[in-house]
């Protein structure tokens, strides 16, 4: 009604005019290029389309296969080499239903773990204990059910003893806790044991019959499940990616205001003096790694130019790599991480020559003597290797994210914290650590939700770069994530629409995940405030 | 204001348009797209073909001839008029896009017999070959001298521009009498049947018909045929005492020569006996094969494949002659045309290395560049690399892989008629003796490589000696190997992943090659699970299998290359 009657008024009709005349570009924009391709995804998912066999050249029209694509893409099938067990159906839903009350448990824990009104945390080091104390005695039951209790060779003393000491230590500090807890508060916590205990029974009769239940039942696309647990793992450096984002911001808000503008220049001066003669020592002392000495330089010259030029000078410099990010850096971290050139592994091949890691050697030689007596630590071959690709992309990722967004994110965060909050917790005499612990990180709580749930959107949607340039998604596919997988599919084998259920599956599997940060993220961040 | 404002904006973008669409370039005029690599020697292709057909033009579009470029610009309508393709993996991709113009038909032609003007009435390219025939007619009546391609860019731009366009002015048939006519038909008719027979397979290497033949017909033409051989530094052997590589020799022969030939220069940089080899080819040369002679089995799990690939490994990790993962990595990885390893080579951080004869083409610049820089300075003249080719080693038998760059013409593309022209180009003998003597490996037909006056170029004496190898070898290459019943994606992928984890020694080599051969097996099962016509042929081709062993088991089963290359491709081996 309303717009009817802006409709009838003149004036009003020519502004709604105007307004729709400026939007509508970018509403076709949005619906050509965005909406658009999006919705014909969706509807490709469903379809065999294959951009050589079916377009206007060869008359050939995509055919409807309704799940087809995704059945392809996420189901089991029975393997026709596994075992042959009575009922594999079984097996395959016992399989699915231990795994499903993983997250179920969790989801209690959480419920459980989170105090009502008048009650108070279990402490967190306590539910640490509890929790390896409960793996040890796990461990023990499940060695001894798969008759492989065996004694170590060098203290002669049998494993499942060890760990059953470990557990007796681990449980000891949360016996003495538990007599000081209330009676609700006492049966809330047994009630989080029971979960956890469970939680850990199930983890380990998951990990005990996962081999057996994949044998009966294979995915029918199993690299699917490789990539997307590729992709998984290049995230797991976001938390330390967040902590280094922190770290950062903390010691940048600070400001730095040495003396007059001469005095500064006079220590700048000496201090790159000083760096350089340290340098060219280092580089004497050890000539086997020159580009340490020239790392040495570089931190000199850095702190010079901080000196002189302040806090913008380290903030400038934090943030170039993220903005630098491309094609050529990742040329770079190519031939830094070069295993036989590389300046990455010339220093850690003089590390190992030294004294204290040779003794390092020799211990863990005495440890385990099925190393042999001439092992030895080696530098890894990064990208050539299976195991180290994924750490060394990982690395390369870390040392972009810790000066990137996320800095200054929680830099616009730390100036907005009242300082009356920190002035009050001075009052009550609060350490260093307090201050952070209970003003800081509940009042950065926002934008550390924030950053986590875009760095989880941004690593499930990641990693398609570092695989093109860097590693061709090896070796052996250790490297190949859900978005190179989704580009090959495309791209290489042209299968449109089995490509567009990728692209739909990594959506549905993003937006759970968002939901799921959202649900109990949100939920933290009120308690904090 | 700002409706003023935005007014103005979208007319100042409206006006650009067009003017740039009135830049665009006249169709009738325009030249071939051909998109192939950037190929210092390309221009002198460019060249000769505008001097053979001055009526035409061509150009080069190096940036778009990767496969998915041409295959979804192709499809969009927008794609080149013709564009190399190396090996069975994308000609099967192109034939199923739709993409590849089918040229049996016109291949055929010679074949038939008693071919008349009537039926080739409505052919596009009898009729481009008719115009072109007016065209020169025409041009002789007016005394229009063509000047050569080469004259024709020291021209200036508006002289240039106007001789063109005298040259390639469209002629009607109502400028000749009616006998002309008939005499320029008839002249047509007989440039249509020799373009028939230049353009036929059997003329051809049998290594290329892999890549020409899809499915028994045929769809390209050769630009080259390749090979690789053991390429080494003269300067290296004489320095280190090893005698030359002269004939056949065998692999503990060159495992020997390479231990020799292996050390560490004064500078600390060392020198490997061998750059790089092919696992593939040791495959062969042990005996070994990829798949069975119908391709419906994967065999790499064989004894000789384990004992080729312990081998190969064993020429890193234990004789430490060949450069280990790790090392290539750290070695010059400098792109451009031909990659690093031709580079690598040539900074001489190994001895040997394996190639194929196009590596000279870089390698002759360096000489070249070397040595004017030496006259220059008063130097005396030294080339740098003095380089000498070897055959591969043999084990059981002699074994190497080759294969074609192809030319494949687009379908859809408006100037197809043309492109059949610049095949025809491709087979004649002015572009055979510019791609042996310019050494872009050697030309598609076989009679082009018959003498030292077609391999040898005068200006470079120093490879004399070596030149006829690179057409006596030929007789022992085979395709890549490739089966029907798997997309050569999934073969790639397949063997990639597998090789990654033998090649850093994750696994044995036995281990390896059997979970290869078993996800290569199961792949196949898997492709014709989802596929009844593919299953179909599959059972048609394990029948012949059958047929095949029990003619082994009675010693009557020994195709020539020529035969087995014909099947191979769909081809009828009798008619061969």
């Amino acid at each position: 009604m309303n717009v009817l009657a802006t409709l009838k008024h003149p004036r009003r009709r020519r502004t709604m005019l105007a307004a729709w005349t400026m939007l509508t570009p970018n509403l076709l924009g949005f619906l050509i290029f965005t909406a658009g391709p999006v919705l014909f995804s969706l509807v490709m998912a469903f379809t065999d389309w294959n951009l050589t066999e079916h377009n206007r050249r060869t008359g050939e029209w995509p055919h409807f296969v309704a799940a087809e694509n995704f059945v392809r893409l996420l189901c089991f099938q029975r393997n026709p080499l596994g075992p042959e067990v009575p009922h594999p159906l079984a097996w395959g839903l016992a399989g699915l239903l231990l795994c499903a009350f993983i997250p179920v448990l969790l989801y209690f824990c959480y419920r459980t773990n989170r105090a009502p009104f008048g009650q108070q945390n279990p402490p967190a080091y306590g539910t640490v204990l509890f929790a390896v104390a409960c793996s040890c005695v796990l461990s023990v039951l499940s060695s001894a059910f798969r008759g492989a209790l065996a004694a170590h060779p060098r203290l002669g003393l049998e494993w499942p003893a060890l760990k059953l000491v470990a557990a007796a230590l681990c449980l000891l500090p949360g016996v003495a806790q538990v007599r000081r807890l209330r009676a609700d508060e006492a049966r809330r916590l047994g009630r989080l044991a029971v979960l956890l205990t469970l939680l850990c029974v199930d983890l380990a009769v998951v990990g005990n019959l996962a081999g057996y239940v994949l044998s009966i039942w294979q995915p029918t696309n199993p690299l699917f499940f490789t990539y997307l647990w590729n992709t998984i793992f290049l995230m797991l450096a976001m938390p330390l990616g967040i902590a280094g984002s922190l770290v950062g911001a903390l010691i940048l808000i600070q400001r730095i205001e040495i003396g007059t503008w001469t005095q500064r220049i006079g220590l700048g001066v000496a201090i790159l003096f000083g760096g350089l003669c340290f340098a060219v020592a280092l580089r004497t002392v050890v000539p086997e790694v020159p580009e340490l000495a020239g790392l040495l330089a570089l931190i000199f010259v850095v702190g010079a130019a901080g000196v002189v030029g302040g806090t913008v000078v380290f903030r400038t410099l934090f943030y170039l790599p993220s903005i630098s990010m491309g094609v050529a850096t990742f040329i770079l971290w190519q031939k830094l991480f070069d295993p036989e050139k590389g300046p990455v592994n010339a220093f850690f091949g003089w590390l190992f020559d030294t004294a204290v890691f040779d003794r390092v050697e020799a211990c863990v030689r005495w440890w385990v003597p099925q190393l042999g007596a001439s092992w030895h630590l080696t530098s890894p071959d990064w990208l050539l290797s299976v195991t180290w690709a994924k750490p060394a992309i990982m690395i390369m990722g870390l040392w972009a994210a810790l000066g990137s967004n996320n800095m200054l994110l929680y830099l616009a965060g730390l100036s907005n914290i009242p300082q009356e909050l920190y002035e009050a917790a001075s009052i009550d005499g609060a350490s260093g650590w307090q201050k952070f612990w209970h003003v800081t990180w509940p009042q950065l709580a926002p934008t550390t939700f924030f950053i986590f749930v875009m760095g989880t959107i941004g690593g499930l949607q990641g990693g398609f770069e570092q695989a093109r340039v860097m590693t061709n998604g090896g070796p052996a596919r250790s490297t190949t994530t859900l978005s190179y997988f989704l580009y090959i599919e495309a791209f290489e084998n042209f299968d449109l629409g089995y490509a567009s259920a990728v692209a739909w599956t990594l959506f549905v599997v993003i937006f759970i995940l968002t939901m799921i940060n959202w649900r109990f993220g949100s939920e933290v961040v009120s308690e904090y405030q | 204001m700002m409706r003023f404002v935005f007014l103005s904006l979208f007319g100042a973008c409206a006006a650009l348009a067009l003017v740039a669409r009135s830049l665009h370039q006249d169709e009738h005029h325009s030249a071939l797209i051909w998109a192939t690599d950037a190929n210092p020697v390309r221009t002198e292709q460019m060249l000769l073909f505008r001097r053979a057909y001055p009526e035409l033009d061509i150009d080069i579009d190096p940036a778009n001839s990767a496969r998915q470029k041409i295959i979804v610009q192709s499809i969009g309508g927008v794609g080149p008029d013709c564009y190399d393709s190396g090996g069975t993996a994308n000609l099967a991709a192109y034939v199923q896009a739709g993409i590849a113009k089918n040229l049996s038909p016109i291949v055929d032609l010679h074949r038939r017999g008693n071919v008349s003007l009537e039926d080739l009435k409505g052919d596009p390219v009898f009729r481009q070959l008719f115009e072109i025939e007016k065209q020169r007619r025409e041009r002789e009546r007016e005394g229009i001298k063509v000047p050569s391609a080469e004259a024709l860019t020291d021209l200036s731009l508006d002289r240039r521009q106007l001789l063109l366009a005298q040259i390639r002015r469209p002629v009607p048939d109502s400028a000749f009498s009616a006998a002309e006519l008939k005499q320029l038909r008839q002249r047509s008719l007989q440039r249509m049947l020799e373009l028939s027979t230049r353009l036929d397979y059997r003329r051809v290497w049998p290594v290329a018909w892999s890549a020409m033949i899809f499915e028994g017909k045929q769809y390209a033409f050769p630009c080259n045929v390749w090979m690789t051989m053991i390429v080494f530094h003269k300067d290296v052997f004489a320095e280190r005492g090893v005698p030359y590589p002269k004939g056949d020799w065998s692999w503990n022969q060159f495992l020997t020569v390479a231990k020799k030939l292996t050390y560490t220069r004064p500078d600390g940089e060392k020198v490997f006996g061998i750059l790089s080899l092919d696992w593939r080819e040791l495959v062969g040369c042990w005996g070994g094969e990829c798949f069975n002679e119908t391709a419906t089995k994967c065999l790499l799990d064989s004894p000789e494949a384990v004992a080729a690939v312990q081998f190969y490994l064993d020429l890193q990790y234990k004789h430490h002659v060949m450069p280990t993962p790790a090392e290539v990595a750290s070695m010059s990885a400098q792109g451009g045309w031909g990659g690093g390893a031709i580079n690598q080579f040539a900074a001489k951080y190994c001895a040997m290395t394996r190639f194929g004869r196009y590596g000279f083409i870089n390698w002759r610049l360096m000489n070249d560049q070397a040595i004017q820089k030496q006259r220059e300075s008063g130097q005396p003249i030294d080339p740098p690399l003095k380089l000498g080719v070897a055959p591969q080693p043999y084990q059981v038998r002699k074994y190497y892989l080759g294969g074609s760059r192809v030319a494949i013409i687009n379908a859809n593309s408006p100037r197809a008629d043309q492109a059949v022209l610049f095949l025809d180009f491709l087979g004649g003998k002015e572009y055979g003796r510019q791609i042996n003597w310019s050494a872009d490996c050697v030309p598609g037909p076989i009679e082009l490589t018959r003498t030292k006056a077609q391999m040898s170029n005068p200006t470079y004496p120093e490879e004399h000696e070596y030149d006829p190898l690179w057409r006596t070898e030929l007789d022992y290459c085979c395709p890549f190997p490739f089966s029907p019943f798997l997309t050569p994606f999934q073969l790639d992928e397949i063997q990639r992943y597998h090789w990654d984890l033998i090649y850093v020694q994750r696994v044995t080599p036995q281990e390896g090659l059997a979970a290869m051969a078993f996800e290569i097996n199961a792949q196949i099962e898997k492709n014709l699970a989802k596929d009844p016509r593919l299953a179909a042929k599959y059972h048609k081709a394990l029948a012949r299998q059958k047929e095949i062993d029990r003619l082994k088991q009675a010693g009557r089963f020994k195709p020539t290359l020529r035969e087995q290359s014909a099947e191979l491709v769909g081809l009828d081996p009798g008619a061969l």
